[in-house]
Parts: structure tokens; C-alpha cells; sequence
């Protein structure tokens, strides 16, 4: 029997009828889940609200702002952290936590510090942009002519105002030396 | 005075509603957007028109009459369920032919597992064929039941190669493969003689 003879045979005899009822029982059962399909489809999709996209804007505009007001705040030389830098637990001491000033006649300038506490209590968060670590473990943060003389002057100002003995604020110095101390309770 | 004869003016109608009525039959895939979006008559008219050829090739498969049943049943409820998920991108009978493969297979399984007598079924099929020698169900049930799948869906069912491995999921390769042993041992089982 040649294989055109059994493929014609199972065309002919192979097919079969479905239970008379099969029809009546697959729509009823569809029918006991009314528009299941549909409802699935009108499911709420998990979107973004409307709102977010602005959100995320708006939150990015206002990390650039922040970002922008920190360093015209280093600039400036306003003295708002210069209380802060006052209640910093533990005495900077010349060599070891002390401003050091490289490169005086360069435009650019780097001050060094001993611990990332120093680099946030006399710069503030705006001082991370260009912060180096050098292996020996201190930080290296560049700062302008500007900054420099800004940050002398709140230190000034705060030893002022303080009475603190505050020594080595000198300009046109290679060194400054900044002496905090801790504020009685 | 014309010797042109006036057509009926209701035969003139009925011509002018017949044309206006001929329409084709909707599509499969026309008709599954519309049980898609709920139409549980669109889904009936798929049922209506598959039917038939989904228990053709889940009877052929799983040789039982009950399981052939159910795994229709639940294939098409199965695939009420689904529909919304069925883009188009294959024909709507060869996704049906799909879950009902599926489910024929599935039925085999849980038989052979729960080792009801998948064999006794089979032996009382092949004893009849021994018998009469023209049983073409029984020699189908000689086969396994990848090779009925095969030849159920190509020689019975009318499907090209690729129709075939695409409802059976397999390569068309292996179609093409399967479908010459297939009717290589059916050839034998009906007639042996001749094969020989």
C-alpha cells in the first residue's frame, strides 16, 4: 500500500464528528464568565501617572538649582556654616587638620584636608565637585581666588564673633590655619 | 407596444437583497477581535466551525473518546479565556490546534501516570486490527502519539507541512520526518502482505 493510498484513506475516513453537545457545554461554561476576556483587557495597566513626568523634572531642575546656589554660596562667602564649623567635635590642629593652600599664585587653587568631616564643615556639600582622595588618605578639593579669600573671611568672622583664639588667618598666606573649637553646652 | 418582458418587481428585489447579502463568511481572526472584546456569539461561531476537526485530532491523539472530549472542552474554554491575547500573527485555528495538542498530550501523561489503561485501550484497538486489517483507527493506534499527531494533522486534517509543525510546535523537518514513518507503519499494519 503506497503512501498516497494511506494518506488518501485517513483523508477520507480519519475525520470525526464532535459530541452533539460539546457545543452546548463549551458556551455554557464561556457564558458562566461573562465578558472575562474583556474585563481582563479593561484590568487598570500598571502607567505612570500623569503628574510624574513633571515630577521628575521639576526634581531634576531642582538638583541642578541646589547644585548651582551651592556654589555660588561657596563663592560668595556667605557665613551660614561657620556656626556649624564651630560646633565640630574635634580641634583642627595645624599639620594635621589645618587648610593647606598650594599653587598661592594659580588661578585655581586646592585646599587639602585630613578627614571628609573637615571637607563638609568648611566647604559644605558644594565642595564634593572635583574632590580627589590621594592615597595617603587625605581629600584635595580645587576652589578659586574667590572661594579662598571667602572662606578666610567667615573664618575670620567666626572667631570674631566667637571670641575664640583663632590664629593664622593671614592673608596672602601659604597656610591657613584654621583653630575650631568645641562650644560649651 | 415592447416585446421586452418586465421582470416581477418582488424577483427584482429578491435579486437586488440576495446581492446585497452576499457577503463572505467572516474571518476566524475577524471573528476572535469580536470575541475578544466579548462577543460570546463570535466565539460561538469559532466553536461552531472547529469543532469537529479539534476532536478529530485530540481523538486521534489521546484514542479516547472522553479524553478527546474534555481536552476540547477545556481547550476551548481555555481559549475564550486567552483570546484577548491572540494577536493574529498565526491563524486562529492553528492556535487552537495548539492548546488542544497540548492538552491531548497532557491527557496521555496524566493516563500513563496514573497508569489507567492506556495499554489495555491500545491493545483492544490493535486486537481489532488484527482482525479486520482495515481498521484505520486502530493502525493510528499502533503509532505513538507524536506520529498520530503528525499524520492526523497532515493527511487527515489537510494541513501543509508548515501549518503542521507550526500547530504541533515541532520543526517542519521533523514533520516531514515523522509523517513518512507514519504512514510507512501504517502502510504496514493495514496491509502487511503487500508491504512486504
Amino acid at each position: 500500500m503506497s503512501h498516497e493510498e494511506i494518506a488518501r484513506r485517513l483523508r477520507e475516513q480519519g475525520m470525526a464528528e464532535a459530541p452533539p453537545d460539546l457545543r452546548d457545554e463549551v458556551m455554557r461554561a464561556v457564558r458562566a464568565e461573562p465578558h472575562a476576556s474583556a474585563s481582563r483587557r479593561r484590568l487598570p495597566r500598571p502607567s505612570l501617572p500623569a503628574w510624574r513626568p513633571v515630577a521628575v523634572w521639576v526634581g531634576v531642575a531642582a538638583c541642578l538649582l541646589a547644585a548651582g546656589v551651592g556654589v555660588t554660596r561657596l563663592g560668595g562667602g556667605s557665613g551660614g556654616s561657620a556656626s556649624a564649623d564651630s560646633s565640630a567635635a574635634s580641634p583642627l590642629a595645624e599639620g594635621a587638620g589645618g587648610v593647606t593652600k598650594h599653587a598661592a599664585n594659580a588661578p585655581a587653587q586646592t585646599l587639602e584636608f585630613q578627614s571628609m568631616k573637615q571637607v563638609r564643615a568648611v566647604l559644605g556639600i558644594a565642595a564634593f565637585r572635583g574632590l580627589t582622595r590621594s592615597p595617603a588618605g587625605t581629600y584635595s578639593v580645587p576652589v578659586t581666588e574667590g572661594q579662598l579669600n571667602a572662606i578666610r573671611d567667615r573664618y575670620s568672622a567666626a572667631a570674631g564673633a566667637t571670641g575664640s583664639a583663632t590664629a593664622g588667618v593671614s592673608p596672602g598666606s601659604a597656610r591657613i590655619r584654621v583653630l575650631l573649637r568645641v562650644r560649651a553646652p | 407596444m415592447s416585446n421586452a418582458v418586465a421582470l416581477p418587481r418582488p424577483f427584482a428585489w429578491e435579486r437586488t437583497a440576495y446581492h446585497g447579502a452576499v457577503r463572505g463568511p467572516e474571518s476566524d481572526e475577524a471573528l476572535a477581535r469580536r470575541a475578544a472584546g466579548g462577543d460570546t456569539g463570535a466565539f460561538e461561531q469559532l466553536v461552531i466551525r472547529h469543532q469537529d476537526r479539534l476532536y478529530t485530532l485530540a481523538l486521534r491523539v489521546t484514542l479516547s473518546e472522553a479524553d478527546a472530549r474534555d481536552c476540547v472542552q477545556e481547550g476551548l474554554i481555555s481559549a475564550w479565556r486567552a483570546i484577548h491575547r491572540f494577536r493574529g500573527d498565526a491563524r486562529f485555528s492553528t492556535w487552537m490546534y495548539r492548546i488542544v495538542i497540548r492538552k491531548a498530550y497532557d491527557a496521555i501523561e496524566r493516563r500513563s501516570r496514573a497508569a489507567l489503561p492506556t495499554e489495555e485501550i491500545v491493545a483492544v484497538a490493535a486486537a481489532v486490527s488484527v482482525d479486520e486489517r482495515l481498521d484505520l483507527s486502530a493502525a493510528l493506534a499502533r503509532l505513538e502519539p507524536e506520529f498520530r499527531a503528525v499524520a492526523v494533522a497532515c493527511d487527515v486534517l489537510g494541513m501543509s507541512m508548515e501549518e503542521a509543525a507550526e500547530a504541533l510546535d515541532i520543526p517542519p523537518g521533523t514533520v516531514r520526518s515523522r509523517l513518512f514513518r507514519a504512514r510507512g507503519r501504517l502502510a504496514e499494519t493495514l496491509d502487511p502482505e503487500r508491504t512486504r
